[in-house]
């Protein structure tokens, strides 16, 4: 079932609701390779503990572990709900948790996903309820009929037209068949041959056959809206939006849970998953409920950000840290870097000037001359920057003199957390950055460590702990050194690739192999690789190639796969899920998911050549 | 030297945060120390006894007088100090470790923590409440705790907890403080 965003609090209500044979925690799955997830977790456990109930929060690395955790917690445990979050939207729930051998018969899950398409089943089970972003709820008759995908929402289907139409045949050959079995059945039972009985039959025999095409084509039809229902992946707001959304109605909204929400956006941001309009309606949302948080203090305090007094709040957010929103100029880790690096590095003014070059860095120069900052000033740590010249980087008529080296959108809108008499800040992307690099890199050199279980886990942890840190917290530091560091790694891997032309551009796509040793081991996992991805599009588009879809393969060194991730422009659909499916299913390749995205998927070693050259098959 | 027995079993206690064994041996060469510093005292004495208000003699007595004052000194240390981090322990982890614990016991610490169990657990019965639960006010009722080590499934009043490790848990403070204190919850704060 879909909830929308009216119902969202009988919705919670229902989350948090004891029924009479259970009243044990709510049984909290995160997704844990998404910085979303890890907000979204947070702000549903804030809600939680408002009310005071009971919660067990389980990190998942995939379907699988989901499945399994989700048997071992459920059943001595008797939660009262179970909430998913970033994970489950788009694969049978019922079938996958095989939800009716649950003893518990009331218990519900609770979908909290930004992956759509959701699995059909999904939406008709009453077991299951899907929040959605929607006001509305979505028109039930709109959606094809379900039944013709598999419990990971995958349609089999012949490409293109004319394969078909062989699909057409073949089935109608089927149905034929059976006919005149039936029909020899019959005469054998008779035992006899009639001349007009078999004139009948065979009348009888050409409309079955007839009604039988017919049902075939709108059996087809019916295949085809599936297949196209399926192959709509894109990814809707962000769940740390929703969840704040659903404070909001609860009437339990505070600046740390808007921190949250914002961070969500802003994971969806540098990864790609939200277009720029979607991004800036959600920034100017928030951006209006902080206007709604401040303007009491602002009246009281005059002062604008440093002295607040939140007492007239109850938030728990540290009493010093005030949420401001701004015009950010396009640099990561600026405030943990320098401006120097922070330009050569950050991927947007590395893909508009090719940075890693030594035109490029020409460029750069050129660029601090335009800004009016000295090489030598710029070169110092952002917190000993004079204000003059961080304003020059915030001044919004900037905008026309950069028009000429190309950055036309340099600033976009964000929001940083300061903290009165601390001179430091963090913003929202920042923090982005230093939880995904700590959710994919253990160590400081970059090397992951072997991945048991627990790994993953105290990983997740670690990156939990450091969204939750205050500013001027020494995870919160590390987070930032480790992030800053890989974005290093992330643009020289990505000047590698486009200098040497290790991608190849083939029809609607562009891959590239990025095989063992020739590239850094850091850049081995899904988060990375995405950001790798995107930074090639657009690098090669400011180079003013086609925008196409980027494919990048690369090893796992630890479980000797090859990881397959797909990333195409969130305006459109990333349909690569079932293309993977597809290009597998035809050559046999053996291909298993790699956390919830459908778009991002293991391949078996000695495969992945094979792999690539059905995908160009499937993508036609 | 004099007093570097005792020093040493003073030494010993102050590095250690666990209980450990009973040293009844150096206790032993402590007390045949001091009777010797005893004889000789008696001996000196006995030999000046018409020269007692010379000021060497007097320094010789007050020497030995002194080694055995600090040798008294250090092994009541000892022993207070080991009935101190007993009485800790039990209000600490309650009465469940103790079997382990016994074994580093001496036989009259082992009888004086067993009255002093007795009295304990009188007193909370009389008064009706377990004064050993909780150490300190609570804050909140409920705390969140991560799971650094598994502990399996334990049974509180609300209900089944399955506590693997890796996951994180929001629940009475009650149920799970012995489990904090043990070290294989962290609380987050």
């Amino acid at each position: 079932m879909i909830v929308s965003l009216r119902n969202l609090v009988d919705c919670w209500s229902e989350v948090v609701r004891s029924r009479e044979e259970a009243s044990g925690p709510v049984l909290l799955f995160v997704a844990l390779d998404d910085c979303d997830a890890i907000a979204t977790a947070m702000s549903v456990m804030a809600l939680l503990k408002a009310d005071l109930v009971r919660y067990e929060v389980v990190p998942v690395v995939d379907l699988g572990q989901l499945a399994d955790r989700f048997k071992e917690m459920a059943k001595p445990a008797e939660p009262r709900s179970a909430v998913f979050i970033n994970c489950g939207a788009r694969v049978d729930l019922e079938k996958l948790l095989s939800l009716e051998t649950v003893e518990d018969e009331a218990l519900k899950v609770f979908v909290l996903d930004s992956c759509r398409p959701f699995h059909l089943n999904n939406i008709e089970s009453t077991r299951v309820q899907l929040f959605d972003d929607a006001l509305q709820p979505v028109d039930q008759s709109s959606l094809p009929l379900c039944g013709y995908e598999d419990a990971y929402g995958f349609v089999e289907v012949e490409m293109e037209d004319e394969s078909a139409g062989s699909d057409v045949e073949a089935e109608d050959d089927v149905v034929f068949g059976s006919d005149i079995e039936y029909e020899s059945d019959a005469n054998e039972v008779d035992g006899t041959n009639d001349r007009s009985k078999k004139r009948h039959s065979s009348r009888k025999k050409e409309k079955t056959k007839k009604r039988a095409r017919q049902n075939v084509e709108v059996d087809s039809d019916m295949r085809h809206r599936a297949y196209d229902y399926y192959s709509s992946c894109h990814v809707a707001t962000p769940s740390a939006l929703v969840c704040y959304l659903l404070s909001m109605d609860l009437k339990k909204e505070n600046p740390t849970l808007l921190w949250l929400a914002t961070v969500g956006i802003a994971d969806h941001f540098i990864f790609g998953k939200s277009t720029n309009e979607s991004y800036e309606e959600s920034a100017s949302l928030l951006k209006g409920q902080l206007e709604r948080f401040y303007n009491e203090q602002e009246a009281q305090t005059g002062s604008k950000q440093y002295e607040n007094n939140s007492q007239s709040l109850s938030s728990s957010l540290d009493a010093e840290e005030v949420i401001q929103h701004v015009d950010e100029p396009r640099l990561e880790l600026l405030r943990h870097w320098n401006l120097f690096d922070a330009v050569l590095y950050s991927t947007y003014m590395c893909s508009k000037l090719s940075t890693w070059r030594q035109t490029g860095r020409r460029r750069v120069l050129e660029f601090l001359a335009t800004l009016g900052i000295p090489i030598r000033v710029a070169q110092q740590r952002w917190q000993h920057l004079s204000r003059e010249s961080r304003n020059v980087l915030e001044d919004p008529s900037l905008e026309t003199t950069l028009g000429r080296l190309g950055l036309n959108d340099f600033h976009r809108d964000g929001f940083v957390k300061t903290k009165g008499g601390y001179k430091a800040s963090v913003s929202a992307v920042d923090v982005v950055l230093a939880v995904a690099s700590t959710l994919e890199v253990d160590n400081p050199e970059g090397r992951h460590n072997v991945p048991g279980e627990n790994v993953w886990e105290s990983l997740f942890w670690k990156a939990y702990d450091i969204l939750g840190a205050g500013l001027g917290d020494v995870t919160l530091e590390r987070g930032m050194d480790l992030a800053s560091r890989m974005q290093m790694l992330l643009v020289q891997v990505g000047g590698q690739v486009i200098d040497q032309r290790a991608f190849v551009s083939s029809g609607t796509f562009r891959y590239a192999v990025l095989r063992d040793g020739q590239y850094q081991e850091a850049v081995r996992h899904p988060l990375v690789i995405t950001r790798l991805a995107h930074f090639l599009m657009d690098a090669l588009e400011a180079q003013g190639e086609k925008p196409k879809p980027f494919v990048i393969i690369a090893p796992l060194t630890e479980k000797s796969t090859w990881l397959a991730v797909a990333v195409t422009r969130a305006s459109t659909y990333n349909d690569f899920g079932l293309r993977f499916r597809t290009a597998a299913a035809k050559n046999g390749t053996k291909i298993v998911d790699h956390g919830f995205c459908p778009h991002i998927v293991e391949v078996a070693d000695g495969q992945e050549t094979e792999f690539v050259r059905f995908l160009h098959d499937v993508m036609g | 030297m004099f007093g570097s027995v005792a020093a040493d079993l003073v030494r010993e206690l102050k590095n250690s945060k666990w209980l450990l064994p009973f040293n009844e041996s150096s206790l032993r060469t402590i007390a045949i120390e001091t009777r010797s510093i005893m004889e000789m005292i008696t001996s000196t004495v006995s030999q000046f006894r018409e020269k007692l208000d010379q000021p060497e003699v007097l320094a010789t007595v007050m020497v030995f007088h002194r080694s055995v004052q600090r040798n008294k000194r250090c092994v009541l240390a000892y022993l207070y100090k080991r009935l101190e981090r007993m009485r800790r322990m039990r209000w600490e982890y309650s009465s469940i470790n103790f079997a382990e614990l016994s074994n580093n016991l001496s036989m009259h610490e082992r009888d004086y923590l067993s009255k002093y169990n007795r009295l304990l657990g009188e007193y909370c019965e009389s008064v009706g409440l377990d004064l050993t639960a909780e150490l300190q006010p609570p804050k909140d009722l409920y705390i969140e705790v991560r799971v650094l080590k598994d502990c399996g499934s334990i049974l509180t009043d609300s209900g089944t907890v399955n506590l693997k490790s890796g996951t994180a848990h929001f629940l009475p403070r009650v149920d799970v403080e012995h489990l904090v204190r043990q070290g294989a919850l962290e609380h987050v704060i």
